[in-house]
């Protein structure tokens, strides 16, 4: 980081707040000023949002138990919501950098929030109904159904004839094996137990079975080196992170086949590329799933890339530095996300 | 009785089938995987009555379909056959007209017995007195009534059956100055400041069975 | 080639497909059922055979589910329905209707016609299907007796 001298750091433009080791702030930019005239600010409530301290949506309120962004939260990138003067709730994208005595805050400053669906908001949200609808509906359309069908197939024993009652029960007993079939293949699908009996990599190749296995698309995995135990949140955070692109490369790549690469050295190295119709990366936002995933990355002190041109494939990077670094930043929170 | 069989599910249409036939009166002539289907089959053969699934994604669910047999054959008797026993579905079936309503979980007995009483011209929801329906029915169609609360609801048919105040209150484990306030409440409400205009408003709105 | 197979050739110019395909269950009696796509034409290559069909998504699922023809004619612009149409990724197809061929009030196959270009089935296309599924059906039937 910088030493920027105070005077400079007042003429900035951009809302940013230098903090000492104490947390007082010891510099605010034009931008800042300006921030603070128009919104209700408190700057350590927003800093302990990036935490994961207090609930994004309301700084004001503090521990939302179930909220679906206190996995999404870190200092890199984290959205809250701050209100203007005149009543009207804005939503913000905020950055705090720490290194050594001091710390660095950055506001900017993002779309209203009028249609929740193009807001992070909405998209974790939505997504996360999303997800549950589909879930429901699997056990309800199909699952509950399927039960219902083997009760009426069971009643109807008692008016068959014994030779017709032997070859029903047969049926009942192979509808029986289906529906435990599909009770497992959802509750694979909500959470993996190889991923946490046996871990990542034994997790990727049965997903990478049964999604040949279903759907034809082949992942082709290649893991270098020796592995190395991962800790829960990092193991989860690429399992679905790998998920997501391999549904992406299913969706939009247009190619039935996708590279996937782990090189575990004093970090983990994950690679995700296809030769598909790609897209043009040059584009300043990236989408929300994008974007979520660089948050998921960051939130387990990752880094997330992507490239991709059109005809020209699309790879994703994710790095994640390994548990013996994570472990030495096991002391105090301040050390636990390091600068960038 | 000519009965249509609708379910999304085929293994579902071909059991039931199979189970309703066992009945000597009952003959399952047609089946349908979805609302259009029963629709169709509806126009082109004799059908007395239709036992639905409430819902057959992917399209429109039982209670549209109901509600669009009913307004196109007045005499067809629809049974609804569901999972759901949750009250906006008893509500929803009542609106569109349904004159069955029956939990897939009901044994054979009580889904003879329902489509029996519907083909002889009653209407039947397992489960549920004429009272209770009423009672649902009415809570969308009359907002007045529809804005006492849940024991000023639990009250009113007591008072009408000529419960006093001490009794209303022992049956119900309240006090009795709790009793007098409901009451007072409901007489506001309703606009009914007579024992009679109560009795009236309960008899007119089924709220009570005799 | 088998019987199958062989009247699947001569139906190439009864029906309309850039791709037709069968998908039946290749469990054997009594096992949970496992539908696979086992024959084609039009195919761009053999990776159809990879895929395991579930009951109650896609197109052919659904078909199996209800045994009554279902149709989408819209595929291309929903990237979801790459994941809940497998054949339709793998083919590249943008319209599909399907059939289903039944055997003693069961569904024992499905007969699905794709287009790689957005398209309008017809109502003599769709009728030549069903004419198709039911000729099907007894040759099916055959097949899985043997």
């Amino acid at each position: 980081m910088i030493e920027f001298p105070e005077e400079l750091f007042a003429v900035l433009e951009s809302p940013l707040w230098l903090l000492d080791q104490q947390q007082s702030i010891k510099s605010k930019s034009q931008g800042a000023l300006r921030i603070e005239q128009s919104y209700q600010l408190d700057i350590h409530r927003i800093i302990a949002v990036s935490q994961g301290e207090s609930c994004a949506r309301h700084p004001e309120a503090f521990i939302c138990a179930d909220c679906a962004l206190n996995r999404h939260v870190s200092p890199a990138g984290f959205p809250f919501v701050l209100r203007r003067h005149d009543g009207v709730e804005v939503e913000f994208w905020g950055q705090w950098y720490q290194k050594d005595s001091q710390s660095l805050l950055q506001i900017t400053l993002q779309q209203p929030v009028l249609a929740p669906a193009q807001s992070m908001f909405g998209y974790l949200n939505d997504a996360r109904e999303a997800e549950r609808k589909k879930i429901a509906q699997d056990l309800h359309d199909g699952v509950a159904q399927s039960i219902y069908s083997l009760m009426l197939e069971t009643r109807m024993l008692k008016w068959l004839t014994k030779e017709q009652q032997s070859a029903q029960v047969k049926t009942i007993d192979q509808h029986f094996a289906e529906i435990l079939r599909d009770v497992k293949n959802i509750a694979g699908e909500l959470r993996p137990m190889t991923l946490d009996e046996f871990g990542l990599v034994p997790a990727l190749e049965q997903f990478i079975e049964r999604t040949y296995q279903m759907t034809g698309f082949e992942i082709d995995m290649t893991v270098s080196r020796h592995q190395q135990p991962l800790k829960e949140s990092v193991r989860v955070a690429i399992y679905r992170m790998i998920q997501e692109a391999v549904t992406n490369a299913m969706k939009y790549s247009g190619t039935n086949v996708v590279e996937l690469r782990l090189d575990f050295g004093e970090s983990l190295e994950v690679t995700i590329q296809d030769e598909g119709i790609g897209f043009d990366d040059s584009a300043d936002k990236l989408g929300f799933g994008l974007r979520n995933m660089k948050e998921r990355a960051a939130a387990i002190a990752g880094k997330f890339y992507i490239t991709s041109k059109p005809n020209q494939g699309t790879t994703l990077s994710i790095s994640v530095p390994l548990i013996e670094h994570q472990k030495g930043c096991k002391e105090g929170k301040e050390n636990e996300y390091l600068s960038r | 009785m000519n009965i249509l069989v609708a379910d999304d599910h085929v293994m579902i249409r071909n059991a039931l089938a199979f189970l309703l036939n066992t009945h000597p009166e009952m003959h399952v002539t047609a089946d349908a995987a979805d609302g259009n289907e029963v629709f169709i089959k509806v126009e082109n053969q004799p059908i007395d009555l239709v036992l639905m699934d409430i819902s057959m994604p992917p399209g429109e669910n039982g209670l549209q379909t109901t509600k669009r047999l009913k307004e196109a054959f007045p005499d067809i008797k629809v049974v609804l056959l569901t999972m759901y026993d949750e009250r906006s579905y008893v509500r929803g079936a009542l609106e569109a007209q349904a004159d069955g309503f029956i939990l897939k979980t009901a044994d054979d007995e009580q889904q003879f017995t329902c489509l029996q009483k519907v083909y002889q011209g009653y209407r039947y929801y397992d489960g549920y007195t004429e009272a209770m329906l009423s009672k649902i029915f009415l809570e969308k169609e009359d907002p007045l009534y529809g804005s006492l609360s849940k024991r000023e609801k639990e009250i009113l048919p007591l008072i009408a059956l000529g419960y006093n105040n001490k009794q209303v209150a022992e049956k119900l484990c309240i006090s009795v100055k709790t009793v007098e306030v409901h009451k007072a409440n409901i007489r506001k409400k309703l606009k009914l400041d007579s024992y009679a205009k109560l009795l009236r408003y309960s008899l007119k709105h089924h709220l009570i069975d005799f | 080639m088998n019987e199958i197979q062989r009247w699947l050739l001569t139906m190439q110019h009864f029906l309309t497909g850039d791709f037709i395909g069968i998908a039946m269950n290749v469990a054997s009696a009594n096992q949970p059922k496992e539908i696979r796509w086992l024959y084609a034409i039009g195919n761009l290559n053999e990776s159809y055979q990879t895929i395991r069909l579930q009951v109650n998504h896609g197109v052919a699922g659904i078909v199996w589910k209800t045994a009554r023809l279902q149709i989408d004619e819209r595929i291309d612009g929903y990237p979801q329905k790459m994941i809940d149409y497998p054949i339709a990724r793998l083919e590249k197809l943008m319209s599909v209707v399907a059939a289903p061929v039944i055997s003693q009030k069961q569904v024992s196959a499905v007969l699905l016609l794709g287009m790689r270009t957005p398209y309008k089935f017809t109502e003599k296309e769709l009728r030549r299907l069903l004419i198709a599924a039911a000729q099907l059906a007894p040759k099916i039937e055959e097949y899985q007796n043997d």
